[in-house]
């Protein structure tokens, strides 16, 4: 093995040579010659190190020879020489290591902040204070993103006459609920305590049983403070990409597409947790919940006309849970008691805008 | 059999450059990269830069010798510390005089700093190909850029009317000052004491950027790939080594699908493509350039030029994304 000639490139630093020459391992030294079996150079053994300008470590240098330089062209050469145990050859394996163990590390952290980033948005959301909330809110001009009717749906007097004690434990002291021209059945629960019904879905609906459902269900979305949550975890998630694609410019990605990536699956999480709230507070308040049940069925309805296209949207990228089980969760904790029809002129609310 | 394969003098076919670097090694590279840079809160940056080019260099070959890149992360981080303070100052110094001024000549203020930007972008432009060049090597031997105060001198005069008439002529003059440009920076360029020259003729690359601009407004930017082309393959072709000149055969079909499929890659697997992408760029870039005949090394011996350049120039050139034309 000691005898074995590894074919190398030699520069000698002082001319444009590219020369191809052989390497040996005699005694403790590198001895460089050409093809002719000429000297061209001797390496003490010790005084080798890997040239760090070359991540691959395929070039060798002498630390006393500045500028000249053996190429590796045989791997059989590194093999040898690693396993001489020289000092200054091995700090590069150590590095190796390190780098190896670094990867693992970063892809376990980004395991970690996957799997935990729900938590940890979680507990900062219910860290910030209401009054911050408040604050934040009082900038937001809700007439801008919807068309707010500025009278009054005669729904909400009459539900304060009829439920006013469930009125009362969804703490509408607090909550303002405001009426919205809308082409969709839907409702939102917005920071600062706002949640906004469309005029559809109140026209739609059929019972005040199935309005305070979601009236519940929207408050549960504000007693977890998923609004706030949301925005915690895109704040996260952006800056965090934000960091790691800092310096590489070449990942193209937009950070807010991630996290918004990220956010579907919290969304569905908390749609199923604003659901469980809202069948507490109806089961805690002797409301049945067929009302909204009756919601869901017929959103199924809906989505399933919409599913009807040619493109279906999966569970897993839906932001919401499916219907069916949503009426599912319904169902297994089905609260049977009569409910009251809504009057027929409420849905003929005029909506008056600005 | 042969021991030496470098002056070639009588080898009478193109000398080939080629990248060998692959995807895969490119992308744990910037693993490692974004690792160091995202547990040192950004510090690590200059340090990953430097990694970028050590790889890209060393998997560059011409005539089967790798070229290297010496240059380190610490001189990379100490020119982008200067440059923070540099404009640290100048925005503090524009403030101060802002606020001595009266409010209707406020803007002036932001004038006076004008020169100073111009010297930056300048500086930048030479210093920042100067620190290239002398930490790059190839078979062991420097290149260089030559810079004294007089040539310094020239050069910003040509830079402050090039921006100056760029300005008047609305950006007609920009072919005009890119080829000003060159020539210089091209001249002053060697390889271990053998020059660059640049045989580029103003009115023939102001024709050429007509051409394609017009050609890429009315194609609706489809035109592109081709006019980059033909930029870069005028500049390459028009550059000589000695008595060597390049050649540069990427087409602008080739660029154009590098483009398209390179950006659905991206898209589609949210920038884990990237690595591969920008490597099949090197590859194709590399790939396509040669030098024209036999390689003339003859004057070209070790100069001893120092590497110890300062890396501000070249961090102007990075954060302003400054085209060194080469």
């Amino acid at each position: 093995m000691f005898d074995k000639k590894y074919q190398i490139k030699f520069f000698d630093g002082e001319t444009p040579e590219s020369i191809s020459a052989h390497a040996r391992i005699v005694d403790q030294s590198l001895v460089i010659e050409n093809y002719q079996g000429q000297q061209l150079d001797i390496w003490p053994l010790e005084h080798l190190a890997f040239d760090p300008n070359h991540l691959d470590r395929s070039f060798i240098m002498c630390v006393f020879e500045k500028n000249a330089r053996i190429q590796i062209i045989d791997p059989d050469l590194t093999k040898h020489i690693s396993s001489l145990q020289i000092n200054s050859l091995n700090q590069f394996f150590e590095t190796k290591k390190f780098i190896e163990i670094s990867i693992i590390v970063l892809i376990g952290l980004f395991v970690l902040t996957f799997f935990s980033l729900d938590r940890i948005s979680r507990t900062i959301a219910k860290k910030i204070p209401t009054s911050w909330e408040n604050k934040i809110a009082s900038n937001i001009e809700y007439k801008n993103y919807f068309d707010i009717c500025i009278n009054k749906h005669p729904v909400l007097d009459e539900l304060n006459e009829k439920f006013g004690s469930a009125m009362k434990s969804l703490n509408t002291d607090n909550i303002k609920i405001l009426v919205a021209k809308m082409s969709m059945a839907n409702a939102f629960a917005l920071p600062g305590g706002t949640i906004i019904l469309s005029d559809k879905l109140l026209a739609e609906a059929e019972t005040f049983e199935e309005i305070i459902g979601i009236l519940a269900h929207e408050k549960g979305h504000l007693f977890e403070r998923h609004h706030l949550q949301g925005l915690v975890r895109a704040s996260l998630v952006t800056a965090l990409f934000s960091i790691l694609t800092g310096d590489v410019s070449a990942f193209v990605v937009d950070p807010s597409l991630l996290a918004g990536f990220v956010n579907l699956k919290y969304d569905r999480m908390a749609e199923t947790e604003a659901d469980q709230y809202a069948i507490a507070f109806l089961k805690a308040q002797d409301i049945s919940n067929l009302g909204l049940i009756h919601f869901f069925q017929r959103q199924e309805a809906v989505d399933g006309e919409a599913n009807k296209t040619p493109v279906k949207i999966p569970d897993f990228i839906s932001t919401h849970p499916n219907d069916e089980k949503r009426i599912d969760l319904l169902h297994k904790n089905q609260i049977n008691k009569t409910m009251t029809t809504l009057p027929f002129s409420f849905k003929y609310f005029d909506c008056e805008l600005k | 059999m042969n021991t030496t394969e470098s002056t070639n003098l009588n080898t009478p076919t193109n000398q080939t450059f080629n990248y060998t670097g692959t995807g895969l090694d490119f992308g744990l590279l910037m693993l490692k990269n974004i690792f160091f840079s995202v547990i040192t809160l950004g510090i690590y940056i200059p340090w990953a830069r430097t990694n970028n080019r050590r790889f890209i260099w060393s998997n560059v070959t011409l005539n089967g010798d790798r070229f290297t890149y010496t240059g380190t992360g610490k001189q990379l981080f100490l020119g982008a510390a200067t440059l923070f303070a540099i404009l640290f100052v100048a925005g503090l110094a524009v403030n101060i005089i802002q606020a001595f001024l009266p409010k209707h000549l406020e803007p002036v203020a932001g004038l006076l700093i004008l020169p100073g930007y111009l010297y930056f972008f300048a500086l930048a432009a030479y210093s920042g190909l100067r620190y290239r060049a002398v930490n790059t090597l190839w078979r062991q031997l420097r290149f260089g850029t030559d810079r004294t105060k007089e040539s310094t001198k020239e050069f910003l005069l040509i830079f402050a009317k090039g921006f100056i008439l760029t300005g008047l002529t609305l950006g007609l003059y920009i072919p005009i000052f890119t080829i000003k440009k060159l020539r210089f920076l091209t001249g002053k360029a060697h390889y271990s004491g053998k020059y660059f020259t640049f045989t580029g003729q103003e009115s023939e690359y102001f024709l050429l950027c007509i051409k394609g601009f017009l050609l890429s407004v009315v194609t609706l930017g489809l035109y592109f790939p081709w006019f980059y082309i033909s930029r870069t393959n005028y500049r390459i072709q028009h550059t000589q080594f000695g008595t060597n000149s390049f050649k540069f055969n990427l087409t602008g079909g080739e660029v154009f699908v590098y483009f398209i499929v390179g950006n659905i890659c991206t898209i589609l697997t949210l920038g884990l493509a990237s690595p591969w992408v920008l490597n099949y760029w090197n590859k194709l870039f590399f790939n396509n350039l040669s030098i024209i005949g036999p390689l003339d090394l003859s004057n070209v011996v070790n100069t001893n030029t120092t590497e110890n350049e300062s890396a501000l120039g070249d961090d102007v050139a990075v954060e302003y994304d400054i085209d060194f034309g080469f």
